[in-house]
């Protein structure tokens, strides 16, 4: 996929759990662009209690289970679908960092980039699981949750909220 | 006839018999609990009388003591106790007789007869009913099972004499495998029924789960009403049942039939009661049990033949003859049920919690939708799954099976995860439609337990991009703003 097209447009990317990465051109905050089709979109608060996303003139009953920063999990017609969404810059991260963590069979999680650790959601000898959240790095200016890529238990974790981490410095490692 | 009914149950089933009662002009009572003040059931009946505070620690549903006695306080002279709970409890029905409140249901000895499944296997022996081969009653340690198993032959299923759900029931493929399995099964029955007897049965792999439904007054009338089709299953619970079954031809419906009614006249059987059968691929049928109350299912009974069975089930209680006679009983068209329950089918089934924000139903002649909940209503881990269940009825199985998949694209549950995409996703399965599935459809068969609709993908990712949009206004103005080749030399100096 070419997330770097050649115009200026605004990219985001949503990546859906053991389903498809899909970009999207931001034109505005409510119209996207994917495979040169224009979605137009708004969510509506019905006086039912429900949610409908209409997307370009179509009603489709909706609801946002949880957000935890830029990961969402979403219902549509009951099935839930785990959506993270990424500007260019932290998708391509997170293909290099799971492509360095596919070759080493222990997950250490580094810091990407110098930031300050917000909030720490896993303790020592832990199980998680391929994208739990792990914790929040605060780093040119963007909170980015770390996700566990894959499934293990928590050896170490060498920061607390509040941290100041230098790149490469290591955070979590998973075994 | 009956002035006043006390239901003691909750959810869809309370709501269910209210309705009936209501419409036979009979007073209805409803229990408050604690454990949900503000259910919907409430509402249904023309009273309510809040549970008492007690010391006990017996769910509310299943204190008889405290449950007649509101009986008996408020001059109410009949209990409904729906399904589940003490439906098929004889104590209750004891009490009630030794109380003088009527209880809607058979008598006490014939529950008791039918609860003890090694007495209900004698009974139906008796009486000529096909069973499956086994140790003839209870075995008591694990020589007498091996033998058992030997005789009949590998695979066997060993089982409570008490049990129910599943509970104190073991399959065993190998001889090797049965002190283990026979002694967890024991301690299991121990537990659970306090009463560790068990038995061994041949076991059926892969059967169809059929019941009759019978009907028997006080007055000697015994009829069916035919069968439904119950093996769509996971783990021992039914999810979607129909009526009639694709499996049966007239033949061997009029055999099935006639044995549940033997078996009804052989136990002087008194009320509502489905006598449950196994069919295995060679088309016998065989025994399995009797349950003496209402099912969960009976819905689609009731859509083909047009009979209210909890009518039935009041003006027999009341000492009425039948209404009907088995002429009167005509099979008409097709009915499927699936039952919504609050589980979540991706995590395996897991139970699923929290508050309904909004619920849109279906629409149609066709349909029924006998709801325990509506918007608003709290779902929470101290009652079964179970919310609600939609019926449709049509002329025949594939118009059923297209209406049912239509009424489930317009159920929306919004605040809880459901089994509304599971039930699409067999709606839509192959082997379903064709009719020729048995209780291992779901565990087996089924590749997929989930049906995504079309750009569903799409849809979810758009409500996440425009949701992300909104909140990062800041953020999504940098998005555009780095040039790409910096932003790889960026990446690479990480």
């Amino acid at each position: 996929m070419n997330i770097f097209s050649k115009n200026k447009d605004k990219k985001l990317i949503a990546r859906v759990k053991s389903g498809k990465d899909l970009a999207f051109s931001v034109q505005n905050k409510q119209e996207f662009v994917h495979k040169r089709k224009t979605y137009n979109t708004l969510l509506i608060e019905e006086l039912d209690g429900m949610t409908t996303l209409m997307v370009n003139n179509e009603r489709i009953p909706v609801e946002i289970v949880s957000i935890k920063q830029n990961e969402y999990e979403i219902m549509v017609n009951g099935v839930s679908y785990f959506i993270s969404v990424e500007t260019p810059f932290s998708y391509e991260r997170k293909k290099m960092l799971e492509k360095q963590q596919q070759k080493s069979g222990k997950e250490v999680i580094k810091a990407p980039i110098p930031g300050k650790v917000l909030e720490v959601m896993v303790q020592k000898d832990q199980a998680v699981n391929a994208g739990d959240a792990l914790l929040v790095l605060e780093a040119m200016k963007m909170q980015n949750t770390i996700c566990a890529s894959r499934a293990g238990i928590v050896k170490n974790v060498t920061v607390t909220a509040g941290s100041v981490v230098s790149k490469d410095d290591v955070m979590v490692e998973i075994g | 006839m009956i002035q006043s009914i006390l239901i003691a149950n909750r959810g869809e089933i309370a709501i269910r018999i209210a309705q009936t009662a209501k419409r036979m002009g009979i007073t209805t009572y409803a229990i408050r609990t604690a454990k949900e003040p503000e259910a919907l059931y409430l509402s249904a009946a023309d009273h309510v009388i809040n549970f008492p505070n007690t010391d006990s620690t017996i769910p509310e549903f299943l204190d008889i003591e405290s449950i007649v006695a509101i009986a008996k306080a408020n001059g109410i002279e009949a209990i409904h106790p729906g399904y589940g709970y003490l439906s098929e409890n004889a104590l209750l029905a004891d009490h009630c007789q030794q109380t003088g409140v009527i209880f809607i249901g058979p008598p006490a000895n014939v529950i008791r007869a039918m609860g003890d499944k090694i007495t209900a296997k004698e009974i139906a022996g008796k009486a000529g009913i096909p069973m499956p081969g086994g140790s003839n009653g209870a075995v008591s340690n694990v020589e007498a099972a091996t033998q058992a198993a030997q005789k009949i032959g590998f695979p066997v299923i060993i089982k409570a004499s008490a049990g129910g759900g599943g509970r104190g029931m073991r399959i065993v493929h190998k001889a090797k495998e049965l002190p283990r399995l026979f002694n967890e099964a024991s301690s299991e029955a121990l537990r659970a029924f306090n009463d560790p007897s068990v038995f061994v049965e041949k076991y059926l792999v892969s059967p169809k789960h059929i019941e009759m439904q019978v009907v028997a007054d006080a007055h000697g009338n015994i009829i069916h009403l035919g069968e439904r089709e119950c093996s769509v299953q996971r783990k021992h619970q039914k999810l979607i049942e129909e009526a009639p079954s694709p499996a049966l031809t007239p033949a061997l419906r009029a055999q099935m039939a006639e044995a549940a009614v033997n078996l009804a006249k052989a136990v002087n059987y008194q009320s509502l009661g489905t006598v449950e059968f196994l069919l295995d691929k060679d088309n016998k049928f065989y025994f399995m049990e009797m349950n003496t109350r209402i099912q969960v299912e009976h819905p689609v009974t009731e859509m083909i033949t047009g009979v209210d069975l909890v009518e039935l089930q009041i003006r027999i209680a009341s000492g009425e003859k039948l209404p009907i006679c088995q002429a009167d009983v005509k099979q008409n068209g097709w009915a499927i049920e699936c039952r919504i329950n609050a589980e979540d089918v991706q995590s395996g089934f897991a139970p699923a919690t929290g508050t309904i924000k909004g619920i849109r139903f279906p629409q149609g002649n066709h349909i029924r939708f006998d709801t325990g909940i509506a918007r608003g209503s709290e779902v929470t881990p101290h009652f079964d799954s179970m919310m609600a269940k939609l019926i449709v009825h049509k002329a025949s199985r594939k118009d059923a099976i297209k209406a049912t998949m239509t009424a489930l694209q317009q159920l929306h549950i919004k605040g809880v995860k459901t089994t509304i995409p599971f039930c699409k996703a067999v709606m839509d399965n192959k082997l379903f439609k064709s009719g020729n599935y048995n209780t291992s459809l779901i565990e087996e068969q089924m590749t997929d337990l989930v049906y995504r609709e079309e750009d569903e993908e799409i849809l979810a990712t758009l409500l996440a991009i425009s949701h992300y949009t909104r909140e990062h206004e800041q953020v999504s103005s940098e998005m555009g703003s780095i040039d790409p080749w910096v932003l790889k030399k960026r990446l690479k100096s990480l």
